[in-house]
């Protein structure tokens, strides 16, 4: 009784598919398509012999001023019913534009180097066949001259010609002389194969999809089990296939009788370029290949089946049905190319294409071409199959609930651990904070984004700046090599950072702005405006002063480190940046070394990704901006000291709510070691210098200290510790670390981290080699 | 007769089922009333045999449900189960088949059903091109293609208009007369009034109420009486030991008994008073449902 219900859902489903539409349009387009291939040469030359190419004949004129053309070959060129040959003494009287279609103009010459010099002329292009003609009759001519002037035999000349002749001998036990004719074969049944599994896994994604956005499954399954209907499905789409292969195979015979039709009535030579020889093709081997290749074929495309059932139950909508084939089809392509790399007949078999060949799936394509090249064993063989139909059921009853929950929708979903979090939190809460979290998975998504895109920008700019150098300098002479060189990296700098940028500040939340002209509304009412102005540019000098000396600390500490460890190299010096010279390359060195970083880089970090991340509490901020500022210096020299500075300045950027401090820090710290290089040869200059920074650090030092001291007494205060301990809420630092790890949580973080872990280390391996 | 032991159902944490049995005898109408999400389709889909139980059993007959009695069950999914792309005729064929029914059989019963909703001219029109309450009433005819013993249908009457719930209706009654077993879900309580005998209430995956419609309302109704007319204060005073008095208008009252034996006493006090009305009140299931849930069941 089931039997009957099982194959009543395939007959329905077959019918569907042979009775619609799309069936009937692939399959003209499939009959046509092989009619016509198989009838190409036959048409034409039925169309020759209607007089429909008289266009075809053509007459050669031949300007032979030396005579190389003798008569015989001229007789030789009009043997042909199209062709007229006649030697002229001139031809310039027809080079003109108004030359008939038909006509072909030859003019050949001697040459000492080359013996002959020939050109053809016409006035459209003609058939390739009469240049064959002609250019076959010219090398006979070359050959007879050299044989002439060197005193070759002709003989002798045409060996030197001829390609190495390679003969290949197998010492298998069953191994014959493979013909072209078997690898072509080889070829096209891997071609079909992987054309009809691809029918296969489509065909079952549409069905299982529609039945399931249709929810008719639901009454479905009330009549039959889930495992009967996953199986009937299978089969019903296999089975279509197959139907689909039979109708092609009555294509092909129908276009080969056409073809004896259509040739018996044509010449002769249209048969022998058409026909295949089919008593070279079949003999035992092939036909053992084909029983083999059918067998793996089915029970193969039945098992990529069931996987694709289960897959495609997951779907939900038309469109999902389509994506879902996309895995199979993937290890279906990757099987492929690894077995046309790695079994041809030129090689030897390698112990993994052994273990892959007894694989399921993998052996449908490795077994008939190992077996195709004379490479196997009937014991593999049998192995092989022995595992492959093992595997069958054991997919049925893994793939079983699987497939069920999920083309009924019932998803199990583990049991969810009831962290502290959520009991604290009220429902609504906790559901903010759901969104919450898959908005700062977006924001990890944005980021990641960008910095992909920034350190991918600067290495193909990079090195498509290299390229651009001596074009650009051709075109250019007047700047010197070194200067073309840094206007490019300072263009593909800035590019590099202000694109990505423009995406982050997409997402940077508009709120700041309207505060800010909040703000200034209400200092124009209280008319304090120059005020506070004056306000927020002291406390912006006071961070400035107060970072210097910090940022001489780090230096200092990050140095030493670097030292110790061995693993610095001095990475300006090293990229040949001072090696310029010039005044104009000293001026580009200086704004691609100090001025753009300070204004770019601090454009992207600390308005991009600060803004970006702001609302996500001032610690997480801090630590994730200056991991990403020292991620795009991209070596890890630079690393520890960028990330180091980066804390110093994100705080800066944070506390005093401006762009400007920053980058007049960074410009300072970049300009230092800058002004250090270029000028080392005026001392005068060096010295003032070096005690301009020494005063400078000196006050810094003095208002740091101070103000640590001061905070020291403060803290001296028990009650402002109790105030401090109140304003420090576990619980809230607690869920913000939590809920903050989301941003991580994004694949583009990873794949950013992947990135530059191998920029990281390619780029300090060529820095060491240099 | 269906017989339904201790029925429950997880889905994950969530139980879905909880510990539901009833029985239910060949020749009658089970309503199944609940909210949203109150466990409904699920049981269904266990009866259906669609689901695997967790814990209890279900017996048709005094067999273990399965598959092999699937072809004497009829069933109307909630979730309209056409496919698009085929027409009514097509659709009855591939699911008829499903039933075991020979392609003539399907023919003869589908058209037979057709006329009997007159819409026979449907038959080769293409699911999508259908109207909502259309295509409901081919899934019932789908649902009645194989003549089954018992029939499931889940929310039968969304999306009709009065007409065809009336037609449905009276195809529902019939089909009982021919002694067949119907379960049916609605959330409409006065859809499960109009049809049924026996109702089960269920609430978050447990049954709240099983019981027969008739002795319940008999259980509650009778309590309540509504009389019009004007009534001397000694007889309301001799009322108020038997229940509880509201005035509603300025001669009106809802009385409210503590038993029901007390109706006829009631009745004989009244005699000397002016009477316009006095009627024993039918209490709707809404009310009980009201009663047993403690919301408000239609929103």
């Amino acid at each position: 009784m089931k039997n009957k219900k099982i194959g009543a859902i395939i007959k329905n489903d077959i019918e569907r598919s042979i009775k619609n539409k799309w069936f009937v349009i692939l399959n003209l387009i499939l009959m046509i398509f092989i009619v016509v291939g198989f009838n190409f040469n036959n048409i034409k030359t039925i169309l020759k012999q209607n007089n429909v190419t008289i266009d075809n004949s053509i007459t050669i004129y031949i300007e032979d001023p030396d005579n190389v053309i003798s008569e015989q070959n001229i007789k030789m060129l009009n043997l042909d019913e199209n062709l007229t040959a006649e030697k002229k003494d001139s031809v310039e009287e027809y080079e003109n534009s108004a030359i008939d279609e038909n006509i072909v103009l030859l003019k050949v010459k001697k040459d000492k180097n080359e013996y002959i010099n020939a050109t053809i002329l016409s006035k459209e292009g003609i058939s390739g066949v009469y240049i064959d003609k002609i250019t076959d009759m010219l090398n006979i001519i070359k050959d007879n001259i050299i044989a002439n002037e060197q005193n070759i035999d002709i003989e002798q000349i045409e060996k030197i010609k001829a390609p190495v002749n390679v003969n290949r001998v197998m010492l298998g036990d069953n191994v014959k002389e493979e013909s072209v004719d078997v690898s072509f074969l080889q070829l096209m049944s891997t071609y079909l194969i992987f054309f009809i599994l691809l029918l296969c896994l489509n065909k079952i994604a549409s069905t299982i999809s529609q039945e399931k956005i249709s929810k008719s499954i639901e009454y479905i399954l009330t009549s039959i089990s889930s495992k009967e209907y996953m199986i009937s499905k299978v089969l019903s789409m296999c089975l279509i296939v197959v139907i689909q292969f039979v109708f092609v195979l009555s294509y092909i015979i129908i276009a080969l009788m056409l073809s004896v039709l259509l040739s018996s009535g044509a010449t002769s030579i249209a048969i022998d370029t058409t026909t295949i020889d089919i008593n070279n093709i079949i003999n035992t081997r092939t036909i053992m290949y084909f029983v083999i290749t059918f067998v793996f074929m089915c029970i193969t495309t039945f098992l990529q089946g069931i996987i694709q059932c289960v897959m495609s139950a997951k779907t939900t909508n038309i469109q999902e049905a389509g994506n879902a084939t996309i895995l199979l089809v993937m290890i279906n392509l990757i099987l492929y190319t690894v077995v046309t790399a790695l079994v041809t007949p030129a090689k030897s078999i390698s112990i993994l294409s052994y273990i892959l060949s007894v694989l399921p799936i993998a052996s449908m394509y490795f077994i008939p071409s190992m077996f195709i090249i004379g490479q196997t064993s009937i014991i593999q063989i049998i192995i092989a199959l022995v595992i492959l139909i093992a595997t069958v059921p054991l997919a049925v009853i893994v793939a079983q609930k699987p497939f069920k929950n999920a083309i009924l929708d019932f998803t199990h979903k583990k049991e969810k651990k009831i962290t502290g979090i959520e009991k604290i939190l009220s429902t609504r809460e906790y559901q903010e904070r759901m969104i919450q979290r898959k908005e700062s998975s977006k924001k990890g998504l944005i980021i990641g984004l960008s910095v992909i895109l920034l350190i991918v920008m600067q290495v193909v700019g990079g090195l498509l700046a290299n390229v651009l150098v001596s074009p650009l300098h051709k075109v250019m002479p007047w700047i010197s090599d070194g200067s073309i060189e840094l206007i490019l990296i300072s263009v593909v700098f800035v590019l590099s950072i202000f694109i990505p940028y423009l995406i982050l500040r997409a997402y940077i939340p508009k709120e700041e702005k309207i505060e800010n002209k909040e703000e200034i509304k209400n200092k124009e009412e209280n008319e304090n405006k120059i005020n506070t102005r004056k306000e927020s540019i002291i406390k912006c000098i006071k961070y400035i002063v107060l970072s210097i000396p910090i940022m001489s600390i780090i230096q200092m500490v990050c140095s030493f480190a670097i030292n110790k460890l061995g693993v610095g190299t001095d990475v300006t010096s090293s990229l040949g940046l001072f090696s310029y010279t010039g005044k104009l390359a000293t001026v580009l060195t200086f704004i691609q070394i100090a001025i753009l970083p300070a204004i770019f880089e601090e454009l992207f970090i600390r308005k991009g990704v600060i803004g970006v991340l702001k609302d996500r509490g001032a610690i997480f901020t801090v630590i994730v901006s200056s991991l990403i500022f020292a991620v795009i210096h991209m070596n890890v020299s630079q690393f520890i000291f960028s990330f180091l500075v980066g804390i110093l300045f994100a705080i800066v950027r944070l506390k005093t709510g401006k762009m400007y401090p920053t980058m007049i820090l960074h410009f300072i710290n970049n300009g230092f070691a800058l002004i250090e290089a270029l000028f080392y040869d005026h001392i005068m200059f060096m010295q003032i210098f070096t005690y301009a920074i020494i005063v400078l650090n000196a006050i810094g030092f003095c208002i740091l200290i101070y103000m640590l001291y001061l905070k020291v007494m403060e803290l001296k205060d028990k009650e402002s510790i109790q105030r401090l301990k109140e304003q420090l809420d576990y619980r809230k630092i607690k869920l913000d670390i939590i809920e903050n790890m989301y941003v991580f949580k994004d694949f583009t973080f990873f794949v950013t981290v992947i990135l530059s872990a191998i920029l990281f280390t390619v780029i300090e391996k060529t820095l060491t080699i240099l | 007769m269906l017989e339904v032991r201790n029925l429950s159902k997880y889905f994950g944490i969530n139980k879905a089922v909880d510990n539901i049995s009833f029985t239910l005898e060949d020749g009658k109408i089970l309503g199944v009333l609940g909210k949203n999400g109150a466990g409904k389709s699920t049981t269904f889909r266990m009866i259906l045999n669609i689901l695997d139980p967790d814990e209890g059993e279900i017996l048709y007959n005094g067999k273990k449900i399965s598959q092999d009695i699937s072809d004497r069950i009829g069933y109307l999914p909630e979730v309209g189960s056409l496919i698009d792309s085929y027409t009514v005729y097509e659709q009855c064929i591939y699911y008829g088949k499903m039933k075991s029914m020979t392609t003539e059989q399907i023919k003869n019963n589908m058209f037979e059903l057709l006329e009997r909703f007159s819409i026979t001219e449907y038959a080769n029109m293409k699911i999508k091109e259908l109207s909502k309450g259309n295509k409901q009433k081919i899934q019932f005819i789908i649902a009645l293609l194989h003549n089954p013993d018992l029939l499931i249908l889940d929310e039968p009457f969304s999306g009709l208009d009065p007409v065809s719930v009336e037609y449905f209706r009276k195809i529902i009654l019939e089909l009982k007369e021919q002694g067949k077993t119907i379960i049916f879900s609605s959330h409409i309580m006065s859809h499960v009034e109009m049809l049924c005998e026996d109702v089960l209430i269920l609430d978050k995956g447990k049954v709240i109420l099983n019981c027969n419609l008739n002795e319940i309302k008999e259980q509650y109704s009778s309590k309540t009486l509504d009389i019009t007319g004007k009534i001397a204060t000694s007889t309301l005073n001799q009322i108020a030991i038997f229940g509880k008095i509201d005035r509603i208008e300025e001669n009106r009252y809802i009385v409210t008994l503590a038993n029901k034996e007390r109706i006829g006493d009631v009745f004989r006090l009244l005699y000397t008073s002016d009477i316009t009305r006095f009627t024993v009140l039918n209490v709707s299931l809404n009310d009980i449902f009201l009663d047993k849930v403690g919301t408000s069941y239609e929103e």
